[in-house]
């Protein structure tokens, strides 16, 4: 019977050291431009390749709005493509056309439409409206980079759900679990995409009142779940946004920022 | 070459045999399984060669040409090369399996005839569409381990189950293509039955092929470019008033769920009938020519009130068409309020069951009625505010609803409009209005209009849009229905 068992090591990933890890970091885990200037400032860069950032917000703070001020900045500046999930109809493509049409012409001088169309084509979007649908396409997701597959030969750097919680908001609580463990796979999920794949991935949760101030939805268990959390919120009225750091894997939580989103 | 692995189990304590094939690329993908329990045959060789039959036939249905047959039975094997017809041989009940293995096992390779009819990957024996979703979940912790990454499903792969299994079989994990339903039944005590959906439900789950498909990221995605001009060409809902839909953008949206608060008598469900009616227009007359489903929970659908503003919608398209009018004039009994009245479906709602249930419904009433263009829910609140005690509860059953209404909206290109109630809400010192359902709840719609009193003059204020910016602007609800705020200058009405 043992000389059937595989040897051990067959299962097993290969060990890094430290300056690997170093060497990775410098090379391969891009900042990716938000293109929001607080935000990009706020994280030194944008949203970082391999990490799970989450904003978080009430209603109507602008989640969705940098979620597609990410998606088209990145797409412009040949960065990748973008593969954003839309769970609340609020992908909008005249929205990200209107983004792209107040950025300036980059210096390939590439025409606006012809940029305009180069880039409204790599960002590809799913509507996904329960949490199997979600296990689905990612499933999906994972084959197709495994198989190498790009779009107009641009590999997909990031991945946006917009907005996770309100998939996970019907299935959770209560006094049954599975909910709980769904949630949780879908953590592993994502996080193994972002690590093999080098993708950054941005999801939004809402906020749901607490004791006294309202606090980010889905509770204790998924709070351990993002490297990054930025939590988001407008002034009524305006169009000033502030980004809060909630928890960050490198720099001091706490500190805040101010950005407007043209409207 | 793909690979096909067969394999084949008996029941120990009843008399049955079971036989699997299992297809996988070149490169190692999973293509296909397939399983398939036979009554009263108990003999290993037998089942073994009907394994090589199901080979074949998974082959067919994956459409295969040349593949790679491999069986761990010797018997067989021998039997195929030496070309004998094995021990029942002169039975005429086998001889025909038999002869489909010895013609695919001698060679290889193997090609279909050019006529060979195109089969589907769908299951071979239907499965129910129950049974088999309930399959997929237990399906997905047990064959975690053992498939490859996209056939992984919702459970962690690490259960306890799966521990046990390979601790237990450690040739399990280096052989995954065994997966005969039997060898399942007998280590996870499942019915054969089960673990025959098991393997069918697996199959099914993996129906998009990715591996095929190298061109697309996500079968059914779109990609921003084609999502622009198939916006632009959208027609919107006119609110009958101009300036109302200039905030908007046009007005309602078509694929979108639109929130509509404010406080009692600020006309929300004047503008869910202005709604209803508006979207009748037809297309000549630059409407949308579809029909309206009213879901009605308080009871303020006046059906004389609908009449007049029926009446008041036809008398201004009158107005602004009058020579398409005369042209059209074979189609002047379209334009009748009756006409109008007809072309609503109205559910009465009386209890919170029944408003789950009606969504429910709604998903095989619209199919059976496509030309369905918009949804209005009167009001979305009203049971939900009263007799529930678990509040946490509602949360949950509200968020499952608006994913509902989302889905709906965006598969049958519809509009879906949700009027909310107002309640107070203790922020920063004060008692201020907010819309009711909670914070939860805000985030579950894609637009939000909300409506308000300034002195005497009726405002809509858009809250929330994730294209277009915040902005208010008056209106009016007059006896033909909400029209444009009367200024000094006398502005016209106009409906398109």
């Amino acid at each position: 019977m043992d000389q059937d068992r595989p040897p051990v090591e067959t299962g097993c990933v290969l060990w890094s050291d430290g300056m690997d890890l170093l060497q990775d970091a410098a090379e391969r885990k891009h900042f990716l431009p938000t293109g929001l200037e607080g935000i990009d400032t706020l994280l030194g860069g944008g949203l970082r390749k391999g990490q799970l950032t989450e904003l978080t917000g009430q209603s109507s703070s602008g989640k969705t709005q940098a979620c597609l001020y990410s998606a088209a900045h990145v797409a412009a500046r040949h960065m990748g493509a973008v593969l954003y999930l839309d769970t609340s109809n609020s992908f909008s493509p005249s929205r990200i056309a209107r983004i792209l049409d107040e950025l300036p012409i980059s210096f390939v001088k590439e025409p606006k439409d012809v940029r305009l169309k180069r880039v409204m084509s790599s960002i590809i979007c799913e509507s996904v409206f329960d949490i199997f649908a979600l296990f689905e396409v990612l499933n999906q997701l994972e084959v197709s980079l495994n198989n190498k597959v790009n779009i107009g030969g641009n590999k997909i750097c990031l991945l946006i759900i917009d907005s996770i919680s309100s998939l996970l908001a019907p299935i959770i609580g209560g006094k049954y679990s599975q909910g709980r463990s769904m949630m949780i796979s879908v953590a592993m999920i994502l996080k193994k995409l972002a690590d093999k794949h080098n993708l950054s991935v941005l999801v939004t949760n809402h906020m749901v009142a607490g004791n006294g101030a309202p606090k980010p939805a889905l509770g204790e268990s998924w709070k351990a779940v993002p490297h990054i959390r930025l939590m988001i919120s407008r002034d009524r009225g305006s169009n000033i946004c502030t980004a809060t750091i909630l928890k960050h894997t490198l720099l001091a939580s706490g500190r805040h920022m101010k950005f407007a989103v043209p409207g | 070459m793909p690979k096909i692995n067969v394999d084949a189990a008996v029941s120990k304590s009843s008399a049955k045999g079971a036989a699997a094939a299992f297809c996988r690329s070149n490169d190692g993908l999973y293509m296909g399984a397939s399983a398939v329990v036979f009554k009263g045959i108990t003999d290993p060789a037998i089942l073994e060669t009907l394994a090589c039959r199901e080979a074949m036939a998974l082959a067919d249905d994956l459409i295969i040409n040349r593949l790679q047959v491999a069986s761990d039975c010797k018997q067989v094997i021998t039997d195929v090369k030496e070309g004998s017809l094995g021990k029942f041989g002169p039975g005429p009940a086998n001889t025909s399996c038999f002869a489909v293995s010895h013609q695919t096992k001698g060679s290889t390779e193997r090609r279909n005839p050019a006529t060979a009819r195109r089969r589907t990957l769908a299951p071979r024996l239907p499965v129910r569409a129950d049974s088999q979703a309930r399959a997929l979940r237990h399906g997905h912790a047990i064959l975690a381990g053992s498939l490859p990454p996209f056939v992984r499903g919702p459970l962690p792969p690490a259960s306890a189950v799966h521990l046990r299994r390979r601790a237990a079989a450690p040739s399990f994990s280096a052989a995954p293509s065994r997966l005969a339903p039997a060898y399942f039944g007998r280590d996870m005590k499942n019915e054969i039955q089960e673990s025959v959906d098991i393997l069918k439900a697996v199959k099914g789950a993996n129906k998009f092929k990715g591996a095929e498909e190298p061109s697309c990221v996500l079968k059914g995605a779109q990609n921003a470019w084609d999502m622009l001009s198939e916006e632009q060409s959208q027609k919107h809902i006119s609110t009958g008033s101009s300036d109302l839909n200039g905030i908007l953008g046009g007005g309602i949206h078509c694929k979108e769920v639109t929130e509509i608060g404010g406080v009692p008598g600020v006309g929300k469900t004047q503008l869910g009938i202005q709604l209803a009616i508006n979207v009748q227009i037809p297309v000549d007359y630059g409407g949308l020519g579809g029909k309206a489903v009213y879901i009605d929970t308080e009871g303020s659908f006046m059906v004389e009130r609908v009449y007049q503003i029926a009446e008041g919608c036809i008398s201004d398209i009158m107005e602004y068409f009058p020579h398409h009018h005369h042209k059209a004039s074979s189609g002047k009994g379209n334009l009748q309020p009756e006409g109008f009245l007809s072309g609503i479906y109205y559910f009465r709602i009386c209890s919170y069951t029944e408003q789950i249930a009606v969504i429910n419904y709604l998903e095989k009433f619209l199919g059976e009625h496509k030309d369905v263009r918009i949804v209005i829910i009167d009001s979305v609140t009203f049971h939900f505010r009263q007799d529930f005690d678990d509040l946490a509860l509602r949360t949950r059953v509200l968020s499952g609803l608006s994913l509902k209404l989302m889905k709906l909206s965006k598969t049958y290109n519809l509009a879906v409009v949700l009027l909310n109630q107002v309640t107070t809400k203790f922020t920063e010192g004060s008692f201020q209005l907010t819309l009711a359902l909670g914070d939860s709840w805000s985030h579950s719609c894609t637009n939000r209009l909300i409506l308000y009193w300034k002195g005497n003059e009726r405002c809509a204020y858009l809250d929330k849009s994730p294209s277009l910016p915040v902005a208010s602007t008056p209106y009016a609800v007059t006896s033909k229905g909400v029209r444009d705020a009367a200024t000094p200058n006398c502005k016209r009405v106009r409906i398109m």
